[in-house]
């Protein structure tokens, strides 16, 4: 299950835009059921990861990082202010 | 842990009615009957505790004349806690109520030249009784003030208290006319017919966030010697860098020196010494004769309208039946708020509150109908949404 969440992070890692084709219900093709996309680090890289991850206390620390840099505003998707290989590293340990 | 956050107030309810009801993070009252229509109320919970709060008042706008009929509706968006909101949802009702006394003026005449003149309060700025702007503004105004008293007495305690504050955003229907006052960025919108067919929005609330040209500029004319009053960061403006809204009530830290200072934490803390308060809980206040083609009201939180524009929501409610049309808003914001963060709307419904803010705000919508063929002699009512 980590591995493929990893490849999954790993194959999308790399697209910056968010503008992504949509399924009729509007829903993003790209992303699973049960899951969302955070942008990482300075170059805001897209990441698709499971819901599951927000009831771990290493990813809400993340989130709180996200809080105090930018408040809940994120027009352009939730950033999170953290370095790729931090978020690669901390991301791998959950599952 | 998920903590429910209604109650019922009293009154009474008419039994065709829907009940109020709580599901998970999610309450509401699909359709009830105020003074001169109906209305539909529904909130949901983001914050790890419930910051928002709401209230609808029908029947008697004062504590000693039953001709002062009307209705009252409040949407009071919390932050920093749930404090300031619950307290505004306590007492700027019954705060409204007493400034609304009837005048009685007895002309006694006694050696020619004695007038005696009785009026029970010395504060009242109403006429027969009346609902006026006055009469809000002060009632607004005493709440902050007892906010702040309430804050200073727990200073030492509970010195966090001074950092909570509240948007109140508040709506009183009498005698033909709404009186929409908003401190805060709530927003009251009106849905009036078009001549040529369907509902038009029309705004009736000015926002106070900085990130409102209006807004800042106003608090720049208010502090013309404070070249920090407003400061861009992340690519929002906030009042000293700190807090978006630019009225509100509480946020004692921003009110009065003697809050600005430790044990309050220091990102609640502004730099320099100030006298003058930098926010302000004085409402703007709009007075609107209500019109035939007036069909009804949405009063709704930011955690809304930052998903849905005024006509979007209007047009939501114009097309849709009205049993459970403010839970339909509610389901619309929230699609919108999963397909910002890249999901499934049944996804974004697991998400257990705290982390859930992450995806959307605390959310308080309440539609109300406006016939105004009808007497305003309804049961009266009272409901109250968003309690712990």
């Amino acid at each position: 299950m980590i591995k493929q969440i990893l490849k999954r992070c790993s194959s999308l890692g790399k697209k910056q835009s968010n503008v992504y084709s949509e399924d009729e219900n509007g829903h993003p093709l790209d992303v699973p059921k049960g899951h969302f996309v955070v942008y990482v680090g300075e170059n805001r890289v897209r990441y698709v990861v499971p819901i599951s991850f927000l009831t771990r206390p290493e990813f809400q620390l993340l989130l709180q990082q996200a809080e105090e840099e930018f408040g809940f505003d994120h027009d352009m998707g939730l950033t999170i202010p953290c370095d790729e290989a931090v978020f690669r590293s901390l991301t791998s340990m959950l599952g | 842990m998920v903590k429910p956050f209604w109650r019922i107030g009293s009154g009474t309810e008419r039994s065709k009615i829907s009940p109020t009801k709580n599901d998970g993070l999610t309450w509401y009252k699909d359709l009830g009957l105020h003074a001169f229509g109906e209305f539909s109320m529904a909130m949901i919970q983001a914050n790890s505790v419930m910051e928002d709060q709401c209230q609808i008042e029908s029947g008697p706008l004062t504590f000693n004349n039953l001709a002062v009929q009307g209705m009252f509706v409040g949407v009071y968006d919390g932050h920093g806690g749930p404090e300031a909101s619950r307290f505004i949802a306590d007492n700027l009702f019954p705060n409204l109520k007493s400034k609304t006394h009837t005048v009685f003026l007895i002309l006694e005449t006694l050696s020619d030249t004695l007038t005696l003149m009785f009026h029970t309060s010395t504060e009242f700025a109403s006429e027969g009784g009346e609902i006026s702007e006055e009469v809000i503004r002060n009632a607004f105004s005493e709440t902050d003030e007892d906010f702040l008293m309430a804050v200073k007495k727990q200073w030492r305690k509970n010195p966090q208290m001074a950092s909570v504050g509240s948007c109140c955003l508040a709506v009183v229907i009498s005698n033909g006319l709404v009186y929409m006052a908003n401190a805060g960025d709530s927003r009251a919108v009106l849905g009036r017919y078009e001549r040529g067919g369907g509902v038009r929005a029309v705004q009736l609330s000015v926002e106070h966030n900085a990130n409102v040209e209006s807004a800042r500029q106003e608090l720049w004319s208010m502090h013309p010697n404070d070249p920090n009053i407003l400061v861009m960061k992340h690519r929002m403006w906030r009042v000293k860098g700190i807090i978006q809204v630019t009225k509100s009530i509480g946020d004692a830290y921003l009110k009065r020196a003697e809050f600005n200072r430790e044990p309050l934490l220091p990102k609640y803390r502004v730099a320099e010494y100030f006298t003058k308060p930098i926010l302000s809980a004085d409402p703007s206040v709009t007075v609107t004769r209500l019109k035939p083609e007036d069909e009804f009201m949405i009063l709704a939180s930011d955690g809304l309208w930052e998903h849905l524009s005024n006509q979007e929501a209007v047009d939501i409610v114009h097309s849709s039946p009205r049993q459970g049309i403010a839970r339909r808003l509610l389901k619309a914001a929230l699609k919108e708020a999963a397909k910002k963060r890249e999901m499934r709307y049944s996804d974004l419904q697991e998400i257990l509150p705290g982390v859930r803010r992450h995806f959307h705000d605390d959310i308080t919508v309440i539609v109300v109908y406006l016939n105004t063929q009808t007497n305003g002699w309804a049961s009266p009512l009272s409901i109250r949404g968003g309690y712990p």
